[in-house]
């Protein structure tokens, strides 16, 4: 088979390095900066080699290696949890370098000497098969629900545990996928070249594949693929340069990573984005509007898991060093109310919001969700459950759109899976419909329908804050703690959000408001606590704390004095 | 007690290679691929000198040692420099640089080849030889003690000039946290400038030593230490100076004497298993500080 007149080896060799290179993408849409591939595709390939020339069936030999490697990569990566960057790396470096060894020191797998005469099996026609049904398969695996809870915990890990993603499960799953795609790219070295050897499969290989990865860039499935491409053909079409071919791939590596840090790719996307701005797209470029009344008006009511639940945290306490940011602190929320909580700068209002939803440990104390002790889950567990919160300082997955964003909270709230959805299963294939629906409307309800095309990145502030209220309101919690989601919204938007607050609490969540806008609470907040110093200074009804005189010297101070 | 001696003459090369990666690392929080590179060109470069360009010994290690630093302080300038206040995540900070420097280690590679060509140098036999003498029937390589002798004085400058100087801490402010060290007025670019021409300078000092020890060295000698220094990284702890210098004993010995009683190859696997192990039970290594929250 010749395609574009390529020569079928260089077919061969580049579906090879590209399916390995997706074995690193694999990993890297994770945020897990796993270099063990190198590894898993010496196990697959040394027991295709092992099956054939010891006169098994080709099959066996590559269900072995790729179990094998589901297995070792589930157990690395479960093992190396507690690791991220570099750190990781080297760990999973470490297993490359014990992989090799242990081949070198097995005279089963004739050590050093390699294996010879494996039959071929493969030829390019196929091995470029395999690589579109890789790719498929991967391009269906980041648009399901793992793939948006993987892109979401390599942007931010509190995010990740935010929105009640399970960081242990989506690194274990990362690592099994990264194993199995690598060790198939081995086996499909194994087949086609039918001589392999330790050295093979050693660190060098390991980068030049990590750089084709890079290169071509991580953002999108097809980037590695583009990468491999234009790094495999570039010595084919500079031979005119003859020694200084080496110096070139350098140059192109530098000058790609330093000038395009999202790769080609990333490159290519921009350069998409520009050419539809110029053709005049509506998608783009639009206006941003503030909140309209009549949208935030919608009564678009959610079925709240649960009726009136009461959420409580007591004898709350943490300090850094010497200082007590919250001490002894008891707080209780009960559905359909709105709670406020004032205080001046650094009186511990946000490192309670972070003990509530799990964030921070608390160091004495009880949280309790419906009479049910829950200190000792984490923030992700407490996501699930229904406690969901949003941060002082907005923070959401960037380079999604922000239609996205809202959507895989929806798919995080409604969990139908991967499997089903990768499989093209009807019902499967349903549960993710609803959910874009559901997306839509809470976008329309937060009027952000004109920014839901738009990449999060490219949102202003405002729009940003809204989406991440939306996200939190994607999770159907029944506990919603906001940590100042006012600051720096336009005046004119605060009569809708407090809207919007008042219409989530009539839906029947328990919500809790840090705020310091003092008219903005009267209008919209029932119950009030006030901190100051780590300590709870005031609680009761929002109009006897507004007089009440430790809140009035402590935070509002007293009016034209 | 021979062997005794070998263990110290590797500790030598390998301690004095992996303080420079340590030392970049603690500072900038980036593994350089091109540090085996400028190992490799010291190594090379002083053959060169003292082969063909006719310097004497000390004159032509002396200017390799010095090329060294200077080829350290480009490499900074093409592969991190322009990385360094862009990553957002611990993804981009780590990965960004680890490629760059990949790239650049390629182009010098590429350089490299083309000027002192493929085939490996030697020093000339003559200036070697006479460095070996004899004590009773103990053979003593001089060289492999002399570069032991200096790691540890390299150690205890570094730790000196790091613990007690001013210099030292401004150093150490940057490797906390760059943007805080600027607003209280350090340099943060020019201490960034420093700490890759004292680490180029340890590569200079390391691979004139391998060259002096085996007398042989290609453009591409040192691509195995790059993985062992990383493994020496995490052995003595991330960043710790005298944690590398504890790593490159412990690696050197089970290399020397793993190499006289165990199967051929059993060494290595000794070493990054033992390094898996380590990184499950301490992740920060044997001298390093607990792993902060953004390492992590």
């Amino acid at each position: 088979m010749a395609f574009f007149g390529l020569s079928d080896p260089l077919l061969i060799g580049m579906s090879t390095a590209a399916v390995a290179s997706l074995a690193f993408y694999v990993a890297f849409a994770a945020g897990q900066f796993n270099l063990a591939q190198a590894g898993f595709m010496a196990i697959g390939a040394y027991s295709v080699a092992v099956a054939t020339t010891s006169g098994q069936n080709v099959m066996l030999g590559v269900t072995v290696g790729i179990l094998a490697s589901a297995i070792l990569g589930g157990l690395l990566s479960l093992i190396t949890s507690r690791l991220a960057g570099v750190y990781l790396a080297i760990a999973t470096l470490s297993f490359v370098q014990v992989v090799e060894q242990v081949i070198y020191l097995t005279p089963a797998l004739n050590g050093p000497m390699g294996i010879y005469g494996i039959p071929l099996v493969l030829g390019a026609s196929e091995c470029v098969l395999l690589l579109g049904v890789i790719a498929f398969f991967v391009s269906l695996l980041m648009r399901s629900q793992i793939g948006y809870e993987m892109r979401i915990l390599r942007e931010d890990p509190v995010v990740a545990r935010g929105v009640g993603v399970n960081e242990t499960r989506i690194r274990v799953f990362s690592g099994v996928a990264t194993a199995v795609i690598a060790a198939i790219a081995g086996t499909m070295k194994a087949l086609t070249t039918s001589y392999i050897s330790p050295d093979e499969f050693s660190f060098g290989l390991l980068i030049q594949i990590l750089s084709f990865a890079v290169i071509g860039g991580t953002d999108r499935f097809w980037g590695p693929i583009v990468g491999t491409v234009v790094l495999v053909m570039l010595p084919e079409y500079t031979r005119a340069f003859q020694e200084y071919r080496m110096v070139l791939t350098g140059v192109i590596i530098v000058g790609v990573i330093v000038l395009f840090p999202e790769g080609i790719a990333g490159a290519l996307l921009r350069v998409h984005q520009i050419s539809r701005k110029w053709l005049g797209s509506t998608v783009s470029g639009k206006p941003a509007r503030s909140l309209s009344h009549e949208s935030m008006a919608s009564p678009t009511r959610f079925v709240v898991r649960g009726e009136a639940n009461v959420f409580r945290g007591i004898n709350l306490k943490r300090h850094f060093g010497g200082v007590t940011a919250v001490d002894d602190v008891g707080i209780e929320l009960s559905s359909g109310v709105v709670h406020g909580l004032i205080g001046p700068n650094g009186a511990g209002k946000s490192t309670l919001v972070d003990l509530l939803s799990g964030e921070q440990p608390t160091a004495t104390g009880k949280v309790y969700l419906d009479g049910v002790d829950i200190t000792a889950m984490s923030a992700s567990e407490r996501t699930r459950l229904g406690i969901v919160r949003t941060f002082q300082h907005t923070r959401v997955t960037q380079n999604i759109t922000a239609r996205e964003v809202v959507f895989s909270g929806c798919l995080i709230a409604a969990r139908p899976g991967s499997l089903g959805f990768m499989l093209w299963l009807p019902k499967s294939r349903a549960a993710y419909r609803d959910a874009m629906l559901q997306a839509d409307k809470i976008l329309e309800r937060l009027d952000l329908s004109d920014a839901a095309s738009r990449y999060v990145r490219d949102l202003g502030w405002e729009e940003q804050r809204r989406l991440e209220v939306a996200r939190a309101i994607a999770l159907r919690p029944r506990v919603l703690l906001l940590d100042e989601p006012t600051a720096g919204m336009h005046a004119s938007s605060l009569p809708p959000f407090a809207r919007l607050v008042r219409s989530l609490a009539d839906d029947g969540m328990a919500i809790l408001l840090i705020e310091h806008n003092v008219p903005f609470i009267r209008s919209t907040v029932d119950q009030l606590y006030a901190m100051d110093s780590g300590r709870m200074i005031a609680s009761g009804r929002s109009e006897d704390v507004l007089v009440d005189k430790a809140v009035i010297d402590s935070y509002l101070g007293v009016r034209g004095e | 007690m021979e062997s005794l001696l070998h263990v110290l003459a590797l500790a030598g090369i390998y301690g004095l290679f992996a303080l420079g990666l340590t030392l970049i690392f603690g500072v900038m929080e980036v593994l350089n691929l091109a540090h085996a590179t400028t190992f490799a060109f010291a190594a090379v470069f002083a053959m060169y000198l003292v082969g063909y360009a006719g310097f004497s010994m000390w004159m032509g290690c002396a200017i390799a040692i010095a090329s060294a630093s200077v080829l350290a302080v480009l490499i900074d300038r093409i592969a991190f420099r322009p990385l360094r206040y862009r990553g957002r995540t611990v993804w981009g900070r780590h990965v960004g640089p680890l490629l760059t420097s990949l790239g650049v280690s390629t182009i010098l590679l590429g350089l490299e080849r083309s000027l002192f060509g493929i085939d490996p140098r030697h020093f000339p036999n003559e200036l070697i030889a006479s460095k070996l003498f004899v004590l009773g029937n103990v053979r003593i390589n001089l060289i492999g003690i002399t570069s032991f002798l200096v790691l540890v004085l390299v150690v205890g400058i570094l730790i000196f000039l790091l613990n007690r100087t001013r210099w030292g801490v401004e150093v150490r402010a940057v490797a906390e946290r760059s943007e805080t060290a600027a607003l209280f007025g350090i340099d943060v670019e020019r201490r960034f400038m420093e700490t890759m021409a004292l680490s180029g300078l340890m590569a200079g000092l390391a691979g004139v030593a391998w060259g002096l020890t085996f007398n042989i060295a290609s453009p591409e000698t040192g691509a195995q230490l790059d993985v062992k220094g990383f493994a020496l990284i995490i052995l003595g702890g991330m960043g710790s100076v005298l944690g590398s210098l504890i790593g490159a004993i412990v690696i050197a010995a089970i290399e020397v004497f793993g190499g006289l009683y165990l199967p051929h190859g059993l060494q290595t696997l000794i070493v990054f298993a033992m390094l898996i192990v380590l990184l499950l039970l301490r992740p920060q290594g044997l001298l390093g500080k607990p792993i902060q929250q953004g390492a992590r």
